[in-house]
């Protein structure tokens, strides 16, 4: 992300029509929220289509945009209930089982469950799958939020500002969230 | 041989699949354009719905002017008696003076 961007002077000169400005944006807020998207939402989704989606929002809503808060936090906010809407649109899956996995899937998924062995990135994708699948389960909010405290290590205050929820939603959910997440891979284990 | 429980392989899945959560840092060849291009058209069609809408506006209110006329027209042509016309012609019949 560009830190150096005067995004006070890109939005007026947006605002008077300049094409250089919205490049400008857009190439600020890509990485932004391209991390949300890849986050919260499973691998194959089309994630270009959904980024677009984001910034024409983000665009269309930026004469709402105050100023009191630094522009990609305000964007971050607009790009979670983006991804969310995507995601309540979305079925929750009925409960995988070990057979179901890919080969690939199912390597990843062992080499994590055993003790000892290191975690393989050549393997990423198919952990990557694996960890949707177990996603799935959850509601979208409940996903989201195991993936910014597991994932992104945040702190409760940091997801109430972006998400809005108050922090005692937040423990509440975690408390709930936590067995569920615990007794599927478990279940997954158990399948086997 | 030992297994995690599954709150460590949770935690392993998350670090063996680190790659595939990372951001693209810029946006990939084509992309800039197309929105720029989907941003254009969206602000297109943004103006021409302002623009019937507008038209649509001074339609109805040019039409509201025009019944507003005639009204007034026709009031101003009636006599200013204060009968019905039907009793008018009665009184006209007997050849009463009316006001």
């Amino acid at each position: 992300m560009d830190e150096s961007l005067d995004v006070d002077d890109c939005l007026r000169r947006w605002k008077e029509g300049s094409e250089a400005a919205a490049e400008a944006i857009i190439q600020h807020l890509y990485p932004v929220i391209s991390k949300i998207v890849r986050t919260h939402l499973p691998r194959r989704d089309d994630e270009k289509d959904l980024i677009q989606e984001i910034l024409m929002k983000t665009f269309a809503k930026l004469h709402q945009y105050k100023g009191d808060a630094p522009l990609s936090h305000w964007v971050s906010r607009l790009a979670l209930t983006t991804c969310l809407d995507r995601l309540r649109a979305q079925k929750i899956r009925p409960e995988v089982r070990h057979a179901d996995l890919t080969p690939d899937e199912a390597d990843a998924f062992n080499a994590a469950w055993l003790t000892g062995s290191t975690p393989d990135s050549s393997n990423a994708i198919a952990a990557r799958d694996v960890v949707d699948r177990i996603l799935s389960h959850l509601s979208p909010e409940d996903r989201s939020l195991v993936l910014m405290v597991d994932l992104e290590g945040r702190s409760l205050q940091e997801i109430s500002e972006t998400t809005g929820w108050t922090v005692s939603k937040i423990k509440m959910r975690l408390f709930r969230i936590r067995p569920q997440l615990r007794q599927m891979i478990q279940r997954l284990e158990d399948s086997k | 041989m030992n297994k995690n429980d599954p709150e460590t392989t949770w935690k392993n899945l998350l670090v063996q699949s680190a790659s595939t959560f990372e951001p693209e840092l810029a946006p990939p060849y084509g992309f800039i354009t197309n929105t720029l291009a989907a941003l254009r058209a969206e602000q297109r069609q943004e103006r021409e719905c302002e623009r019937i809408g507008l038209r649509a506006l001074w339609a109805s209110l040019a039409a509201l002017g025009v019944a507003a006329a005639v009204t007034l027209t026709v009031s101003l042509h009636q006599d200013n008696s204060d009968f019905d016309p039907g009793v008018r012609s009665l009184v006209q019949a007997e050849n009463l003076p009316y006001s």
